[in-house]
């Protein structure tokens, strides 16, 4: 029988780090698009750099701030009595900062397709900024932000490289589905292995195949709207 | 109902002066694309900033460089019309024109008395319910107007407004947009390059060039001023024409 929980610690962990990075994303998206433009090319290399580095990377230097007798992780500590690395909640830190930046450049992007006349507009009639981004924005944008959200949402339940530094690998603790499978295959425990790899490909393809009707879904609605 | 503008602003080669002024009137604003007509409008409704320069409309100041005025586009109750009329794509025409109301403290039910008055008066009733890629253009237009209207403004800014129709609903629509300009009773400026549309709609008319609107006309010198004749067959004023004079 299959020890389910590197399934459910996965999920929790790729469903609070995509809520997280939604936010995080679709604010930094909306504020960067207003900044100068050379600090705009500055900040936007920062935020995509994620997505290029290997995760080890990332990995390190979470830890180098996080870690217990790091800055943050030390003060941490010391306040609070909570160690950020090695729990199944630190592996949060790890996907979010590896995601963001898909969910940030597929918001940006839904971003620059917006119609600004419809904001101009709405604002000359008086409607608040709030409402505009509400109403107006959000839903006019709603279904590339909601193709990052999935993509994003995809990603993190797939990453490996920082979580298995930040968080390790301990089972019933914090085993994910990636940490999982690497540490079957190490100690030749193939069948097992193999069952985890069928489990994160059928939901792999299942996320992919929701980004893919999202996106076909938004250039239609885009073709009615003209 | 007063209209005063005297602004500068500088767009890299290209520089805004406008200097102007309109009093209960329907003033036409003439020149070639690009020359700043539209920007100008962006400027009075507070979507662009002016470098330099003052807009006060009926007493209260929008933008006062000198003062560091500068009233947000929400609070300077100028309704303007874009030339692809920018209706929420989301939204229904009643929850468009809905939209028009909630700038002002009001019940949820004199909103809807107001939506469902201008609605009807627009012959948008049997529309309610429709989206806006769902109309026409000139369903479309009259629902943007609605929109504005019932959101109360001072003043009315008209961008082009028949530039996205094709000539034989332009036609007729001009004809709608002079009845409502005439309903709406203050000051309202109306961007066009088309000399004829300027001159059938207009009271008066300010010539811009190169980003510069110096004086208005009566639309007897502006005729004389820009070389042209009118043709008309009737007194409909619908059916004036107007042609360059060698023709």
């Amino acid at each position: 029988m299959l020890d389910l929980f590197p399934l459910l610690n996965s999920l929790r962990i790729a469903l609070i780090s995509s809520i997280i990075t939604f936010f995080l994303g679709i604010f930094a998206a909306y504020y960067i698009a207003k900044v100068p433009r050379a600090l705009k090319g500055i900040l936007d290399v920062i935020l995509t750099l994620p997505l290029v580095l290997p995760p080890t990377v990332v990995g390190y230097l979470l830890l180098r701030i996080l870690g217990p007798k790091r800055v943050v992780g030390k003060w941490f500590l010391a306040i609070f009595g909570i160690k950020l690395t090695m729990t199944w909640w630190s592996a949060i830190f790890a996907t979010t900062v590896v995601i963001f930046p898909l969910m940030y450049r597929t918001a940006r992007g839904a971003f620059e397709a917006f119609d600004r006349t419809l904001a101009y507009s709405a604002q000359s009639i008086g409607l608040s900024n709030t409402y505009i981004f509400w109403r107006i924005r959000m839903p006019y944008c709603r279904q590339g932000i909601l193709a990052g959200t999935v993509l994003a949402f995809a990603r993190a339940l797939g990453e490996y490289g920082a979580t298995s530094m930040v968080a390790g690998y301990t089972p019933g603790r914090t085993a994910t589905i990636s940490t999982t499978v690497y540490q079957l295959w190490r100690t030749n425990n193939d069948v097992m292995a193999f069952r985890w790899v069928l489990v994160n490909i059928a939901i792999s393809f299942v996320v992919l195949l929701a980004v893919n009707m999202l996106e076909k879904k938004e250039r239609q609605s885009r073709k009615g709207g003209e | 109902m007063a209209l005063l503008v005297d602004i500068e602003k500088c767009f890299g080669q290209f520089m805004l002066r406008v200097r102007l002024n309109a009093e209960n009137e329907v003033l036409g604003l003439v020149g070639k694309s690009g020359c700043g007509k539209s920007l100008t409008l962006k400027c009075i409704a507070g979507i662009e900033k002016p470098d330099r320069g003052k807009i006060v409309l009926d007493g209260v100041t929008l933008f006062d460089s000198e003062n560091h005025v500068n009233l947000t586009p929400q609070k300077r109750r100028t309704g303007l019309l874009f030339q692809n009329y920018a209706l929420f794509p989301n939204m229904t025409v009643q929850q468009n024109i809905r939209a028009g109301t909630l700038r002002d403290q009001q019940t949820e039910k004199e909103r809807k008395r107001k939506v469902l008055d201008i609605m009807e008066s627009f012959g948008l009733s049997d529309l309610a319910g429709h989206f806006p890629r769902q109309l026409s253009g000139g369903q479309q237009q009259r629902t943007a107007l609605a929109r504005i209207l019932v959101s109360e403004p001072q003043i009315l800014m008209l961008d082009e407004p028949f530039s996205a129709l094709d000539s034989e609903l332009k036609f007729h629509m001009e004809a709608e947009v002079r009845d409502v300009i005439r309903r709406f009773g203050k000051t309202a400026i109306f961007v066009s390059h088309d000399r004829g549309e300027a001159y059938r709609l207009s009271d008066r008319i300010a010539m811009m060039q190169d980003g510069r609107v110096d004086h208005i006309l009566s639309k007897e010198e502006w005729l004389l001023e820009s070389n042209s004749v009118i043709i008309s067959t009737d007194s409909i004023p619908q059916n004036v024409i107007l042609v360059p004079k060698e023709s």
